[in-house]
């Protein structure tokens, strides 16, 4: 199959601009994604900052609650001395303060006193909140949640480290992780008579905190050095108790920045070992709990899997896919269409070119466009119409040069090749119908001294004149030619007999007889006619010609004697 | 050449061609030893010299070191490093087997301490003994020098009231309950009579109410030392606490207690599966030597057996550890101590 140049044309204009939106669409596609990632990077460090601060109010709520037990006068009055309705009192506030915060494990008053002797505690115990009393309650002197916030200035708050709660005995709270705030009840010296201590569990204030975060996101947190305290994997927390160290830095290795100080937070992809088949993205910040405590800086992080986040980008992807197609197939009739507007009038052009030489029909011509194609329509047009005139001028040439061909320049009468060719055709049609035709041989008489008396001008008037009586005689589908000086021919067909001719004949040589004025002088010729009948005479033109010859010298003999 | 040694001429090479997977792995010496014990250098001397290869496998706890001992039947190893209180459980299992001290010449440089096998404990069974001493650390007190001015002779110390909020002790069951022993005078740290339960579970009360804490970690013991002005430091970690102390500036004093400072001692022992029991004899006397004893304390601070370190004085005691009467129990009344419960309730069922 020829392409032709509209196929070339629309197949080019459709790929190019396949191309284009196919390459706009890749680079919208991966640039969004990018900004995706990035700004799924700054929400999840966003979220991560926000959580930060929940847990910094979180801790002054705390301590505004340490504030609230260690300043009422119950506190130092059960310190004071053994007073069982004080304590009742302070049991009772206690009681509420634990009902209103379901992440407390404990809230105790110490003494200073006693080896650190509890005085009064309530602890949670599955659901329900247990007031521990008489010997069950112990001695806390030697943990650093006693000794260190008994040197605390009135109303500062201790935080202990993030650990394993292990004390025995401790309900709820025991083997969890959780960390201690405590506060020491000042007497009116000035002098440390005891702490109030509130027991928060770790994952239970975290689980508060984070519950409107999405699901997908997950929690970390670690202490100063990077040892995991809340993973979503719960069997690497807390691994400096079981001897065996489990560091965030080992895990995402960007925050190692964040352990030594060197940055307030870390936005990371982890991509290795157990992110290897669900990478994350994660945000980690540095939180100093601004409080009297060991545990002097925190490391909060939250991971988002990157598969979520790609998600979007995916959907992206395939609106984009999507408007690419689109546009893809939009843009093959477009393409089609503008290749069509473009080779058409080229195609009308060529179409004109192939029939400069009809006169049937013509393709318009765009000749009235202002552009290159309307510019080359007009040169073609200038151009059809020139060979179209050079066609026509040769046509007439010819049809000029046929007649006079086969035809007398003189009369204008067949010549004897035309004469010929008619009796050919004559006597083919009467042998095929059996009919019957005759052969008239004319030669004037007498011609040569009007020549050479009256000139040549007037012997040619007195041809022209003999050939136009002839034409006078006989009927149109006869045929009479000059086929010489003064010699004369008649075909008549569909004759009956010889009778016919010879009263043809008769008529044309009265006719021929017929005086003529040729300048003033009367001139008079005659003619002798000899008559040859087909098929009596002859089967063919050169016989039937030859018989005529003769009758007509017989006939011209008979008149001389 | 008499006969037999004909014969003996005539086999050996026999069996050498016949059993050349046995002779060939003969000249390897397996060898199972804790970081320190064998460095490459101290290696390559052993191979130069006997013209045997001897591979090294690194352990670093009790358990991993019982796992790789039980797991084959001792068939994997020839000789092994292991403290005398771990040593019991391989001895009671027949993994290992007694040494001829003949083979061991070097015993006669170590300290008279280390040569008296029958004066340590679980060394000997049945008359033979198991284990060739090769490094100890023995657990003495620390005190600021400052705040304490005669360095203190007694555990008894951790519970002088003088030092009452500034003692520093180590959070565990089995080593406390041991001191609590002698303190309160029982006949043996490690076996407590009945009869001394409560008296010892008091004694711990009464040093819980003395201590400032219970530390788990050396670097933890030193950072609490320092930043709450201890005075008095029970060092279960040994010198290493020394040198952390000193390293963190404190002027601090080591001493071993009167009673006798609790101690372990780390010993060779030789597997029950030993292709060569006389190579790895000669391993173990190689290492009693002077360069390889003398490299334990200046390349890894550890005590070697030949020389008494600066901080022992000839005549201090020690108390090798030993197993237990019970870990459960001692652990289960140390964590309710601890946790501070009363002495009424420490003991309740």
């Amino acid at each position: 199959m020829r392409i032709g140049i509209a196929a070339k044309l629309g197949l080019v204009l459709a790929l190019v601009g396949m191309l284009a939106a196919g390459f706009t669409g890749f680079y919208a596609y991966t640039a969004s994604r990018k900004l995706l990632i990035d700004s799924a990077k700054k929400e999840l460090l966003t979220s991560t900052q926000v959580l930060g601060r929940r847990i910094l109010q979180a801790r002054e709520e705390g301590s505004r609650n340490l504030r609230t037990l260690a300043h009422h006068p119950a506190a130092l009055a059960a310190l004071h001395q053994a007073d069982p309705g004080r304590e009742d009192e302070l049991a009772v506030l206690f009681n509420l303060l634990m009902e209103a915060n379901p992440a407390y494990f404990q809230i105790r008053l110490i003494s200073a006193e006693d080896g650190g002797l509890e005085r009064v505690r309530i602890d949670r115990d599955g659901t329900t909140l247990l007031r521990v009393d008489g010997d069950e309650l112990q001695e806390k002197g030697h943990y650093p949640y006693v000794f260190d916030a008994l040197k605390l200035a009135a109303g500062q708050t201790y935080m202990s480290r993030i650990a394993i709660n292990n004390e025995r005995g401790s309900h709820a709270a025991l083997g969890q992780p959780a960390v201690q705030y405590a506060m020491p009840v000042m007497d009116p010296k000035g002098i440390a008579r005891g702490v109030i201590v509130i027991n928060v569990d770790l994952d239970g204030i975290f689980a508060l905190l984070a519950q409107d975060l999405r699901q997908e996101f997950h929690l970390f947190l670690t202490n100063r050095q990077g040892d995991f305290l809340i993973h979503p994997d719960s069997t690497l927390t807390f691994g400096f108790d079981k001897g065996r160290r489990i560091l965030v830095h080992e895990e995402f290795p960007d925050t190692r920045d964040l352990v030594d100080g060197r940055a307030a937070h870390v936005v990371t992809t982890a991509k290795d070992r157990r992110y290897a088949n669900k990478p994350v993205v994660a945000a980690f910040i540095a939180l100093q709990p601004q409080v009297t405590t060991d545990e002097s800086q925190v490391i909060l992080g939250l991971a988002q899997p990157l598969e979520k986040v790609l998600k979007q980008a995916d959907a992206l992807g395939a609106v984009t896919l999507q408007i690419v197609a689109v546009l893809c197939l939009a843009g093959i009739p477009v393409a089609a269409v503008l290749a069509r507007a473009i080779t058409r009038p080229i195609n009308d052009l060529s179409a004109a070119v192939e029939h400069f030489s009809d006169d049937g029909h013509t393709p318009n011509l765009p000749l009235d466009r202002r552009d290159e194609i309307g510019v080359l329509a007009r040169s073609v047009n200038l151009l059809r119409n020139q060979i179209r005139q050079q066609i026509a001028d040769l046509n007439r040439n010819r049809h000029e040069l046929e007649h006079l061909a086969r035809h007398d320049t003189l009369t204008g009468l067949p010549n004897r090749a035309l004469f010929d060719d008619r009796v050919n055709v004559a006597v083919s049609a009467a042998r095929r119908e059996d009919t019957r035709l005759a052969l008239l041989f004319i030669d004037l008489d007498h011609f040569k001294p009007i020549n050479d008396q009256l000139g040549h001008a007037a012997g040619d008037l007195v041809l022209k004149a003999v050939a136009d009586r002839i034409l006078g005689i006989i009927r149109e589908s006869d045929t009479a030619a000059r086929i010489g000086g003064d010699e004369f021919v008649v075909l008549l067909r569909n004759i009956h007999g010889a009778e016919d001719a010879s009263n043809v004949a008769q008529k044309i040589a009265q006719a021929i007889e017929q005086p003529l004025e040729l300048g003033g002088h009367g001139v008079s010729v005659s003619a002798s006619i000899g008559i040859a009948l087909y098929p009596e005479d002859g089967a063919d033109v050169t016989t039937l010609s030859k018989r005529a010859d003769q009758a007509m010298y017989r006939v011209k003999q008979a008149a001389r004697t | 050449m008499s006969r037999l040694r004909f014969c003996r001429a005539l086999l050996v090479p026999l069996l050498a061609a016949l059993l050349p997977g046995v002779v060939l792995a003969v000249d390897t010496l397996r060898v199972l030893a804790w970081p320190g014990y064998a460095d490459p250098d101290v290696v390559r001397v052993f191979e130069q010299r006997t013209n045997k290869k001897v591979e090294v496998t690194r352990i670093d706890s009790d358990e991993i070191l019982w796992q790789k001992i039980s797991h084959g039947r001792a068939e994997d190893f020839d000789v092994f490093a292991v403290n005398t209180a771990e040593l019991q459980r391989y001895i009671a299992a027949k993994l290992v087997v007694p040494i001829d001290l003949g083979t061991i010449r070097n015993r006669t440089t170590q300290l008279p301490r280390f040569r008296d096998l029958a004066a340590l404990p679980g060394v000997m069974h049945d008359g033979q003994a198991y284990a060739i001493p090769y490094t100890y650390a023995a657990m003495g007190l620390i005190y600021d020098r400052r705040q304490i001015g005669e360095p203190p002779a007694s555990i008894a110390a951790l519970w002088d009231p003088r030092y009452k909020g500034k003692v520093l002790a180590y959070n565990s069951g089995t080593h406390n309950f041991a001191l609590a022993a002698q303190k309160i005078g029982a006949a043996s740290p490690f076996t407590l009579a009945e009869r001394d339960w409560p008296t010892a579970v008091d004694a711990l009360i009464a040093l819980r109410r003395n201590v400032l804490t219970f530390y788990s970690q050396p670097e933890e013991s030193a950072e609490l030392f320092v930043t709450r002005q201890a005075a008095l430091l029970f060092a279960n970690y040994g010198t290493q606490q020394l040198q952390l102390l000193r390293a963190a500036g404190a002027d601090v004093g080591f001493v071993l207690p009167g009673e006798g400072a609790l101690a372990w001692l780390d010993c060779w022992a030789i597997t029950r599966g030993a292709r060569d029991k006389a190579l790895a004899a000669a391993w173990i006397d190689y290492l009693l030597e002077p360069g390889p004893s003398g490299l334990l304390t200046t390349r890894h601070g550890l005590a070697n057996t030949r020389v008494q370190p600066e901080d022992h004085a000839a005549g201090d005691r020690l108390a090798w550890l030993q197993p237990v009467e019970s870990v459960e129990r001692r652990t289960q009344l140390w964590e309710r101590i601890l946790s501070g419960y009363r002495a009424s309730r420490v003991l309740a069922p």
